[in-house]
């Protein structure tokens, strides 16, 4: 089931996704890290940051609300506490970088690629760009642009670019990424959203929106990767909503190359485990080789 | 996977589920993440503290009301069936050397405390205050363990009529009530808890609550669970709860969010 995204080699596609793993090591207990093709962790920021009011999470059909903010420990905390237990773990680990500015984004790199000790990166384009007035940096292709311009001078590592799906046109975004030197794309973040407590009429999470995962997004998923894959040639990881092989298949079929596992874990922790024993049981019986030999056989009608 | 040995109600608002279980002894005070059937309907697993903890027979209960469309499903498991469980996490109530444990559970917050009164120790003299709707809603005292068992209900059904807070304002206020010897326990709503701490302070007794937070993971993962600390900042119920000092908490903050 091996994957190649540029330069960087998976045992297999599947990924924890950024936020439900934390640095790794927290569910080394729950998850065999030894059975994954990579860990990305939570998103990391130059200073810690203390993420937004509670209550922070939500159940809505069929998905996950969350507004965590962005919690973090901060480069400098997690290059001390953290990177020796993930240099230890026998899987790739992704180090997911935020930033508010071009500059914070490029100086957490540079802090990073000084001591090293983890495989690639995922450049987490979904944060407010302060200087922009809080605008996504995901949101126009010429902010994404800037951010991969800036990360690819400071890195030979690889480096995925993890894409917003609120925006009407993602291939242009994707487009963006892909001339200045993304190795891969992921597809993509939380969608928008927000829920409402009708007895206090409050909104039900403290930061009021949030982001919303799980089964309840993958078919709107779907279709952004489907747009992204028809107008670029870098590979696609797809996240959004995968709970079983078929989820996940799917998405391969559509042309996705590797994919990120998220909420699934919430619900049960052997999810990931369950979902590549799928994949081969279907393959098995399917007499495909690999997941490579699926990938992107989507069958169009001719009309 | 856990299987359901039994799921009684036990009150008008309270059912007793227990599962046969491999998992490490839980400490009083912390709990465990159990997985809802019909994995298609719902997401997260819910949070509940341990009630009961048998090693012999490897048999760990909750306590648990329904408070929503979850636990009204988790109601209807059957014997028999399978539910996934997660645990024992968190940190439980320390022990304070203090030889006169009050124990205050406002409805089903009594469920971590009387798990936690039947692994006093000997020496320890243990009162234990019970508050619910009405007599229907006492979760089952018979597995409380304490020199005595006070119960307040709102109509006067059981015991004295009003809240556990009246309740505690006469017990304290007993003539051989020695706070100096006294150390707070409690758990249940926000409300009930923030008083208590109020009251800790005012008569410099160590106080620890069970706080609740919606939880994802319920391993220090996902940051889901935060509650603000008194200090700045936030900690997690999950990792750093769900039992904690009182001073730790801001209450303003805490009882807003519920
Ligand atoms: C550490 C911990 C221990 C707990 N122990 C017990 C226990 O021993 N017995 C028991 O009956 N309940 C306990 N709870 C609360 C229990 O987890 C919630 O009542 C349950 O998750 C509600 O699920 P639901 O789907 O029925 O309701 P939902 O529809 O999810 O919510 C119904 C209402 O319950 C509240 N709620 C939802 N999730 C939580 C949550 N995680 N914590 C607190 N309130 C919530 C919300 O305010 C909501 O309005 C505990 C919670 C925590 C965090
Ligand atoms: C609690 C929680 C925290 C998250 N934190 C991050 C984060 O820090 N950085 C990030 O890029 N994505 C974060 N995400 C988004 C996930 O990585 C993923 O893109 C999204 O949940 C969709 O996948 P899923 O449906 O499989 O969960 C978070 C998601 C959840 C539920
Ligand atoms: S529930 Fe995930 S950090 Fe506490």
């Amino acid at each position: 089931m091996t994957v190649h995204l540029g330069s960087l080699r998976l045992r297999n596609p599947l990924m924890l996704a950024s936020g439900v793993a934390g640095y790794g090591h927290e569910l080394g207990d729950v998850i065999d890290l030894g059975r994954v093709g990579a860990v990305v962790t939570k998103t990391l920021t130059l200073k810690p940051r203390q993420g937004n009011a509670p209550p922070r999470l939500a159940e809505v059909p069929s998905g996950l609300l969350n507004s965590i903010g962005l919690a973090n420990v901060g480069s400098r905390a997690f290059i001390s506490e953290h990177l020796d237990r993930l240099r230890n773990l026998d899987t790739r680990i992704i180090v997911s970088v935020g930033g508010f500015t071009v500059a914070e984004y490029a100086k957490l790199v540079l802090e990073l690629e000084e001591v090293g000790g983890f495989d690639a990166y995922e450049v987490n384009i979904s944060c407010p760009n302060v200087k922009a007035g809080g605008v996504n940096f995901g949101s126009t292709p010429g902010k994404a642009a800037g951010v991969v311009r800036a990360l690819r001078s400071k890195t030979g590592r690889p480096l995925i670019v993890k894409l917003t799906p609120n925006v009407t046109d993602i291939p242009s975004v994707a487009v963006a990424c892909e001339s200045e030197g993304a190795d891969a794309l992921t597809v993509g973040n939380t969608f928008r959203a927000m829920a409402v407590d009708l007895d206090s009429r409050r909104p039900v999470l403290g930061a009021t929106g949030g982001g919303l995962s799980g089964p309840a997004i993958k078919a709107m998923c779907m279709a952004k990767v489907w747009e992204v894959v028809s107008s670029v040639r870098t590979p696609v990881i797809a996240c959004g909503g995968i709970c079983s092989a078929g989820d996940a298949l799917e998405y391969i079929v559509v042309g996705a190359a590797a994919f990120q596992v998220g909420s699934a874990c919430f619900r049960d922790f052997r999810a990931p485990e369950s979902i590549l024993e799928g994949i081969t049981e279907f393959c098995r019986r399917k007499g495909v080789r690999s997941v490579a030999e699926l990938r992107g056989t989507l069958e169009l009608p001719r009309t | 996977m856990a299987e359901v040995s039994a799921n009684r109600q036990v009150s008008s608002s309270g059912f007793l589920l227990t599962m046969a279980t491999e998992v490490p002894s839980p400490d009083p005070g912390q709990f465990v993440m159990v997985g809802l059937p019909e994995p298609g309907a719902f997401f997260l697993r819910r949070p509940f503290s341990v009630f009961d903890f048998q090693a012999r027979r490897k048999r760990l209960s909750v306590y648990y009301s329904v408070a929503g469309p979850g636990t009204e499903v988790l109601s209807r498991v059957r014997p028999g069936e399978k539910l996934s469980l997660l645990g024992p996490l968190g940190r439980g109530f320390p022990e304070s050397p203090r030889r006169l444990h009050v124990m205050v559970g406002g409805g089903r917050g009594g469920a971590p405390l009387a798990f936690l009164s039947r692994r006093a120790r000997k020496g320890k003299r243990v009162l234990f205050l019970v508050g619910a709707r009405t007599e229907e809603h006492v979760l089952p005292l018979e597995r409380i363990r304490a020199s005595k068992i006070f119960v307040a209900t709102e109509d006067g059904s059981l015991g004295m009529r009003g809240t556990v807070l009246d309740l505690l304002e006469n017990v304290v206020s007993s003539p051989d009530f020695d706070w100096a010897e006294a150390a707070l326990y409690g758990c249940g709503p926000s409300a009930l808890l923030r008083k208590l701490h109020a009251m800790a302070v005012k008569r410099r007794v160590p106080c620890f609550v069970s706080l609740e937070a919606r939880m994802g993971c319920g391993l220090g993962a996902c940051q889901g669970c935060a509650v603000r600390k008194s200090s700045g900042g936030f900690f997690l119920v999950c990792k750093e709860g769900p039992v904690v000092d009182s001073l730790s908490v801001d209450w303003q903050s805490y009882s807003e969010v519920r």
